[in-house]
Parts: C-alpha cells; sequence; structure tokens
C-alpha cells in the first residue's frame, strides 16, 4: 500500500511541558467562552467571539494533542476534505 | 484479526492486519438502498428483495473471514494511522451533519434551547464537564509522552485517569439528562429534544466506547504491551480520544454557549 509509505508512522517526542502550556490555553479560553456565553455583549460580538474562541481550541488539539502539526500532509486532506463538506452543509443550513 | 494485531507485529510493520478487501460492504449497502427505495416508492416487495440482499452479503462477507482463517494469505497491512484518520474524516460528516441539525432547529425552538443554559448553575455543569474532557486529553498525551521515555507504569496511570475523567463525563452528562427531563425536555417531547439528544447521546457513546478503549490499553500496558519504541495503539487511541474532545468543543460552544 502506498498509504503505508506515504504517511508517517514515527511519533515525535513532544515535551510534557509543551502538552501542559496548550492545557493551560485550552482551559484559559473556555473560562473566556463561558464568561463571553454569560455577559451582556450584543448577540452578533458574542457569536463571533465564541466561534472564534472554539475554532482556536479545536485547532490547538488537533495540531498539538493529535500532532497534525508534526504529522503527514495526507492527514490534512483526509482531515479537511469532510470539513469542507460539511462547512457547506452549514451554509446551506443558515441560508435556508 | 486478533493475531495479527499483537505487539510484535505492529512493531515490524507499523500497521495492522486487515483482512482482504471485499466487495460484500457493497452490495450491503445496495441492499440498504433498496430497503429506502422500497419506503420511498411504497413497493413492498423491494423490501424483501433489500432484506435478501444485505442476508446474502452479509453471509458473503463471514464467508470471506472464515476463508481467512482457514487459509492464511498474505494480506496488506494497512497503516493503522491512516486507517484512523480515514474513519475520523468519516467522523467529522456525521458529527457536522447532526450538530447542524440541532443549530437549525434551536433558532425555532428558542425556549428548549434556552432548559440547556439557563439557569447559570447548568452551564456551569456543562462547563465543569467541558473541563473534565480537556483534563482527559492531557492525560492521554502526557501517556504518550511517559512510553516514549520507557515508563509502562506512567502510561497504565495516565490511561487508568483518562478512564475515570471519561467515566465522570459520562456520569455528569446522565445527570443532566435526568435534570433536562425533569423539566420536560424528553426525548421526542419536540424536534430540538430529539436532535439534541441524538447529538449529545452519540457523543456519549463515543466516549464509552474510548473509556472501554482506554481500560484495555491498560491491561495491555500491564502485560508489557507497550515499550518506548512500540506505542502505536497508544497513538490510535490518542487519536479517537482527542477527536471526541474536539467534537466536544464544537458541541459546548454552538450548541451550548451560542
Amino acid at each position: 500500500m502506498t498509504h503505508s509509505s506515504s504517511a508517517k508512522t514515527a511519533q515525535p517526542h513532544i515535551p510534557a511541558r509543551t502538552y501542559l502550556i496548550v492545557f493551560g490555553w485550552l482551559a484559559v479560553m473556555t473560562a473566556i467562552e463561558v464568561l463571553v456565553a454569560a455577559s451582556a455583549l450584543p448577540e452578533s460580538i458574542k457569536v463571533s467571539l465564541l466561534v472564534t474562541v472554539a475554532i482556536i481550541k479545536a485547532a490547538l488539539v488537533v495540531l498539538y494533542y493529535m500532532h497534525l502539526r508534526y504529522d503527514s500532509f495526507w492527514y490534512w486532506i483526509i482531515l479537511l476534505v469532510p470539513v469542507f463538506f460539511v462547512l457547506l452543509l452549514g451554509r446551506y443550513l443558515i441560508l435556508r | 484479526m486478533s493475531q495479527s494485531i499483537e505487539p510484535h507485529a505492529v512493531e515490524h510493520t507499523e500497521g495492522v492486519h486487515l483482512p482482504k478487501p471485499s466487495i460484500m460492504p457493497l452490495i450491503w449497502g445496495a441492499g440498504f438502498m433498496l430497503i429506502a427505495f422500497s419506503f420511498i416508492t411504497q413497493i413492498y416487495y423491494l423490501l424483501a428483495a433489500g432484506l435478501a440482499v444485505i442476508l446474502a452479503a452479509t453471509g458473503g462477507w463471514l464467508w470471506g473471514n472464515i476463508r481467512e482463517r482457514l487459509q492464511p494469505t498474505e494480506t496488506p497491512a494497512v497503516a493503522a494511522k491512516f486507517a484512523m484518520w480515514c474513519f475520523l474524516g468519516t467522523e467529522v460528516i456525521i458529527f457536522g451533519a447532526l450538530i447542524g441539525r440541532v443549530v437549525a432547529i434551536w433558532f425555532h425552538e428558542p425556549e428548549a434551547h434556552s432548559l440547556l443554559t439557563e439557569p447559570l448553575a447548568s452551564l456551569l455543569l456543562v462547563s465543569a464537564n467541558t473541563f473534565i474532557l480537556l483534563l482527559s486529553s492531557l492525560a492521554v498525551v502526557l501517556g504518550l509522552n511517559s512510553i516514549q521515555a520507557g515508563r509502562p507504569t506512567g502510561l497504565a496511570r495516565w490511561l487508568t485517569i483518562t478512564a475515570l475523567l471519561g467515566a465522570t463525563f459520562v456520569g455528569i452528562q446522565a445527570y443532566e439528562y435526568s435534570k433536562l427531563m425533569r423539566e420536560g425536555l424528553n426525548f421526542g417531547s419536540s424536534q430540538f429534544a430529539s436532535a439534541f439528544y441524538i447529538l449529545t447521546g452519540n457523543h456519549g457513546l463515543h466516549v464509552t466506547a474510548g473509556v472501554i478503549w482506554s481500560l484495555v490499553l491498560v491491561v495491555r500496558t500491564r502485560r508489557g504491551g507497550f515499550t518506548a519504541g512500540h506505542y502505536l495503539g497508544v497513538e490510535i487511541f490518542g487519536l479517537f480520544w482527542h477527536f471526541v474532545d474536539v467534537v466536544w468543543i464544537i458541541i459546548f460552544t454552538l450548541v451550548y454557549l451560542i
């Protein structure tokens, strides 16, 4: 299988400190999200802020905990193609 | 199959042994299409035909596996990590559709949606659960870090913590369900309720599967299944667990906070 050769399997040894820093950011951003949700900010600003923070949080987990930052380009493709279709679906639902 | 994912097999090939490609799943799908078609057109003999196709394909699929076991052949070792990413790709579509459905419906049923986050205690409970899941993801990567440094006891400890945190998450979710049901948000009571329970229930099932998987890994670790040079099984589990975490990050924001 070409997949076996093209998709890297060896994992870099990422220091525990990196994982802890990422967790710190995730925890802080979760707290920010809760504060924003409970705040009296205008709805449009609230939604923009919450979605942005959620995307950053998801990206941090995918890049560092799932090691996509250090992994094969193929995994990006596998992840982004379905994400593209989900966004298409989202666009359809919003327009509806 | 079970023999082929033994540590040694994985160590040499960095993949798993899988049965040979089979046409049967495709025939299975065709059977399902016939069944769906029969409901749409209300031509019910197509239903019988669909069931017959599914039954035949199941038999063919099973026979393929039995033949594989009776006469083991050289089959390709597919990179397990690649396979897991492909699986996660399909999961993106499934959860994307389920989340999209909830978000599309709650605009029409804002009062049902408000039950999720009001009073503030409800929001804090879900936030605590989110924090627990994030913490469990940290436990998995610290476990991976331990085994990379050649410390299987550390791995077993972190995986046990992961299982405990995952079980706590599911427990809190069950408590949340009971609270919501007392307040009138029952499965089937509204479109929003159905969509919400299907989405979060599906996610909860994934967490439960992850808890069981991590406990299996704890046993494998204690039996010496992982070493500093061989930990692919932990990595694969990690991908699944972190993905479930990412899905919750999105659910938490789009379903609960907005």
